[in-house]
């Protein structure tokens, strides 16, 4: 950290941040924004073959809890309706996007 | 032949006889609010209902008779109780019940007699610029308590549990980074099977991902299980394996059997009814032997499957879960026996795949 400034405000108040605080592995789902768990890139051996097949197949059973944070809105706090689009498979191209609202 | 084993091939045929005479309906939630009743051997999906206010059906609890599907729904927020001959919701408790908290469930189970819901609850705290993880809990929920339930008994427990499941003597156990027994009067919480915390010689922490109540038909949970031959070489595949946890719910004894090593990942698991052979997926199917631990059959699976489940008289096997068609197997060789697709194509993301005989 000894290299890195802080640019603005938040990023200034990390640096000052009590680092003495109890950090718990991902367990309080309040938000998806709280999920670190990345998804869809590779599978546990490096490759792609034991990823879900096709994507679709895997999309409401990982958007739901919150395992694609960054790649699906929060269904959880901010987006809670997003999506009730059925048979994702044939209709993947009518998912919503969503843009902040400020 | 002895006269034990006589004895025992009778007891067999006649609990066979038993659930084989009774009608089998497969209970799926589907998005966004769907619950579906399937007769199954018929591979007719008989009654659709729509779950009131709700969003992203996930686990379901059946009450031992059968009559009512408790479904965690509402994106983890609400239990909803729906009678299965007619729709009617029975039940319902929204688990936002305290202002300043977000409480989501994961696990949820009912006790032997039917009275009482267990749900594992996860408490955040809203604060307007961070959320606090609050200490996980049971709440204990009275089946018969209408519309606006509301815990009966609150007792804290473990974090990163996912499963809750009652044994037939009504204790309850929980499977997180370990297996916890719990009792549901005191909340008292003891480690039933180290997982997180098992010391095994010359192998790694276990992983697991264990979502599934595939114990409708054989009163058995089990589960693919994940780990490392700490005392293989590194370069060596084999090092890399891959067993099946079990925990029988009549005799509440665990077992753990190593039968293969990690050419694939498997979400689910489930044991035929006469505890010879299981049955495990994700992208493959495979069958595997539990007298002499292996892998008997592998197929590949038309698309990726959550969960894997039995008929009561073990003939066929069902992969579910995911997008909107159940596939059916014969648990024999694999061959495909037929399917059943959801009205609408409704997918079923992840719900569960519970089943009943009536």
């Amino acid at each position: 950290m000894k290299h890195l400034k802080p640019l603005n405000k938040k990023a200034h108040q990390l640096t000052q941040a009590d680092d003495s605080r109890e950090v718990y592995a991902m367990q309080s789902i309040a938000g998806c924004t709280t999920s670190t768990d990345p998804g869809w890139e590779v599978d546990p051996f490096g490759g792609v073959a034991s990823l879900c097949q096709p994507m679709e197949a895997d999309l409401y059973g990982c958007s739901d809890p919150c395992w694609w944070p960054a790649a699906v809105p929060d269904t959880v706090n901010t987006y809670p309706d997003w999506s009730k689009l059925e048979d994702t498979r044939n209709n993947w191209r009518k998912l919503d996007a969503v843009f902040p609202e400020d | 032949m002895n006269k034990t084993i006589i004895l025992s091939m009778m007891l067999w045929g006649m609990a066979l006889s038993s659930v084989v005479s009774a009608k089998e309906y497969m209970i799926v939630g589907a998005r966004p609010d769907k619950l579906f009743v399937i007769d199954i051997k018929a591979r007719k999906v008989e009654k659709t209902f729509t779950i009131p206010d709700s969003t992203a059906p996930q686990n379901i609890a059946i009450s031992p008779d059968g009559k009512i599907a408790y479904a965690v729904t509402n994106h983890l927020r609400s239990i909803v109780g729906i009678e299965l001959d007619g729709g009617e919701v029975v039940f319902r408790a929204d688990l936002d019940y305290k202002d300043d908290e977000r409480t989501w469930n994961y696990g949820i189970d009912l006790s032997p007699d039917g009275s009482e819901i267990y749900s594992y609850d996860i408490p955040t705290k809203i604060h307007l610029d961070r959320y606090e993880s609050l200490e996980p809990r049971l709440s204990v929920f009275k089946t018969d308590a209408g519309l606006d339930a509301a815990p009966i008994r609150e007792f804290p427990l473990p974090r990163r549990i996912h499963l809750l499941m009652t044994a037939k003597s009504g204790a309850l156990y929980a499977m997180g980074w370990d297996f916890y027994k719990i009792d549901v009067q005191t909340g008292k919480v003891e480690v039933a099977y180290p997982m997180r915390n098992w010391k095994k010689e010359n192998l790694s922490q276990p992983d697991a991902l264990a979502f599934w109540p595939s114990w409708d038909n054989n009163d058995i949970f089990s589960t693919p299980i994940t780990y490392v031959r700490t005392d293989m070489a590194e370069y060596n595949f084999e090092r890399y394996r891959t067993g099946l946890l079990s925990l029988d719910l009549d005799t509440e004894k665990f077992d753990l059997i190593d039968f293969q090593s990690a050419p694939e990942v498997l979400f689910s698991s489930v044991f035929h009814p006469d505890r010879k052979t299981a049955y495990a997926a994700y992208n493959t199917l495979i069958k595997i032997d539990l007298e002499n631990p292996k892998t008997l059959q592998r197929i590949d699976l038309d698309h990726t499957y959550y969960q894997t489940d039995i008929s009561a008289d073990g003939s066929e096997v069902y992969v579910g879960g995911t997008a909107c068609d159940i596939a059916i197997y014969s648990s024999k060789d694999l061959s495909r026996l037929g399917e059943v697709i959801l009205p609408g194509c409704a997918d079923m993301g992840a719900t569960v795949i519970r089943i009943i005989n009536k």
